[in-house]
């Protein structure tokens, strides 16, 4: 048999760096254990206050979960009756429309922004890409006020329309940026591919890029719309108010978020009361919509 | 006393204490031993059963069709699928008698025993040439700079690869040809004197003259570590390798080991059917 390095001379290097690289890995160990009950502790830093919010929006508001309370109008309550609870179908509908046409808006534009910004270069997108960047982080509040000074401009009644336009100004960055990164996510080996076989840009893009990039896509559209139906400031100032259900986007509505605002301004406990059954809908609701949209991005893993 | 003196002092001083509650290993011509080691993602069989000795020094060639679960097998010798979370791996494998999935073994202290060299040349490309071949050492606590340098040096001059980039050691890794990728990530590989040197399909990306330097490389290798390599090149095998071990698919596409033999015998005289059909090139 051959003589090993390790019984030579020239074997004491080895040997050193294998010491080194144990006691390394020794005190990378209770590095290690220590870390991960740090990360242990984060993370029930960050579940303790959203145990304690869902079990206060659950127990406060499990009792409003009934079916005329989705159905009925809000009811007044009065000297005679303090209880009186209606239901937030106006609300309901109103964020159903307002959300639904500004999700219809915002989702072509998106695309088509992302599409432009993974296929075209220079000066101009990268403008878009910054002024884009900058809409995302913008206080939303900002979108409210405004198309609330549009209104205010040209003397125009608020109206479910102004709420759409405010909405899908918040939702499009979203979209755009989302979509974006779902297309450079596509490898560019495929995109080789398609170019190597005669493909035009247009055809990779609507045959190859997108189809890959379409869950994360979705996943982008859904955590706009999420984001977009929760969202109060946008269209409190813009979208008016509506005591019955409104399908009419031209005409004034109540959103989900805008009825909270009302019932919390109410004289009435009852009213206050209420916030919570709203609170819940609404809460259901996001959840929902986000986890639709993160079941499209862990089926493109 | 220059500086470089203080830090050899302390180096040998640090080795002489650590020597104590250091175990030299068994010298024992098996290095690692395979026992019916299977892998199986999400539950299906990629490999299994296979069993066989690597010898101290020499070169051990996993040879077989595309799917008979060469690499496979080659990534579960340093733990790689510990990160694959539906991968799973059974049987039994040691180096120098050390169980390397028991508690014994940490992964880091596994990982710089055993090093790897992967298919693609994957040197990482923010850092200088420098930086590459250091990098082992830094990842494993080793401090000392005339320590670090002159196995950078070393290693280099090992991989054949010091004369071409001696005057530009800092500038960035991704500078390099694809050959020159590949001999850096062997530099880099060789820097922590590892044991045993996986490689995988080390020379598929790389031209006939590379190709030709870097099995030059793994013959003069030998005498520091012994090597594992991953080949779809027969030829390739029948002159580099010592010992070769024949995979072959199973019908439920598990890979199974057909024959381990020296590599002079497995080619000249193989015991099995296949062996030979697949050498003379009858499939696969």
């Amino acid at each position: 048999m051959k003589k090993s390095v390790e019984s030579t001379e020239e074997g004491w290097k080895r040997r050193y760096i294998q010491h080194v690289s144990a006691t390394t890995n020794r005190r990378r160990q209770s590095f290690s254990t220590v870390y991960l009950s740090l990360t242990i502790l984060a993370l029930i830093i960050a579940l303790v206050p959203l145990v304690l919010l869902l079990q206060t929006i659950i127990s406060n508001g499990y009792h409003f979960l009934t079916w005329s309370f989705l159905t009925k109008v809000p009811a007044e309550p009065t000297i005679t009756h303090l209880d009186a609870v209606g239901g937030i179908v106006n609300g309901l509908v109103g964020t159903i429309v307002v959300v639904g046409l500004a999700l219809t808006l915002s989702v072509p534009i998106g695309i088509g922004i992302s599409v432009a910004l993974c296929e075209l270069k220079g000066s101009v997108t990268e403008t878009l890409r910054t002024s884009l960047a900058v809409l995302l982080g913008l206080p939303s509040v900002l979108f409210g006020i405004f198309v609330a000074a549009f209104l205010l401009r040209f003397h125009a009644p608020s109206s479910g329309v102004a709420g759409i336009v405010a909405l899908s100004i918040l939702m499009v960055p979203v979209i755009a940026i989302s979509g974006e990164e779902a297309l450079r996510s596509v490898p560019k080996t495929y995109v080789e591919a398609a170019l190597a076989l005669g493909a035009a840009p247009s055809k990779v893009m609507s045959r190859v890029t997108m189809p890959m990039a379409l869950p994360r896509i979705i996943t982008g559209i859904f955590l706009a719309l999420a984001r977009a139906s929760g969202e109060t400031a946008p269209i409190l100032l813009v979208i008016g108010i509506s005591s019955t259900p409104q399908w009419n986007p031209f005409k004034q509505t109540t959103a989900l978020p805008t009825l909270v605002w009302q019932l919390l301004q109410g004289v009435f406990p009852s009213q206050r009361q209420e916030c919570w059954g709203v609170a819940i809908i609404l809460m259901a609701g996001v959840l929902t919509l986000n986890i639709i949209g993160r079941s499209f991005l862990a089926k493109s893993r | 006393m220059s500086v470089s003196d203080v830090e050899r002092i302390e180096q040998v001083s640090s080795f002489v204490n650590g020597i104590r509650d250091f175990e030299p290993p068994q010298i024992d011509a098996t290095v690692m031993e395979l026992r019916q080691v299977s892998v199986s993602f999400s539950g299906r069989p990629a490999v299994r059963d296979i069993s066989f000795d690597v010898t101290r020094n020499r070169v051990t060639a996993l040879i077989g069709p595309s799917g008979s679960g060469k690499t496979t097998l080659l990534r579960a010798l340093n733990r790689l699928h510990d990160r694959t979370k539906t991968a799973q791996v059974t049987g039994t494998i040691t180096l120098d008698g050390v169980d390397i999935y028991g508690k014994a073994m940490a992964p880091g202290v596994l990982r710089s025993r055993v090093g790897m060299v992967f298919q693609r040349p994957n040197p990482f490309p923010a850092a200088s040439i420098f930086e590459n071949v250091a990098s082992g050492l830094t990842f494993n606590g080793v401090r000392g700079k005339s320590l670090i340098q002159d196995s950078v040096e070393e290693s280099l001059r090992a991989a054949a690869l010091w004369d071409s980039v001696k005057d530009r050691l800092k500038s960035p890794a991704s500078s390099l040809s694809g050959g020159e990728q590949q001999r850096l990530c062997i530099a880099r590989a060789l820097a922590i004197e590892p044991e045993v040197l996986l490689m995988d399909e080390p020379t598929s990306s790389l031209d006939p003259i590379a190709v030709g330097q870097i099995e030059e490389l793994m013959t003069s290798l030998k005498e520091l570590a012994t090597i594992i390599i991953v080949t779809h090149n027969m030829q390739q095998a029948s002159r580099i390798s010592d010992d070769c071990a024949f995979l072959l698919m199973a019908d439920d596409r598990a890979g199974e080991l057909i024959e381990f033999s020296p590599t002079a015998k497995l080619f000249s005289n193989p015991d099995d059917s296949r062996t030979v059909d697949y050498i003379s090139g009858r499939f696969g």
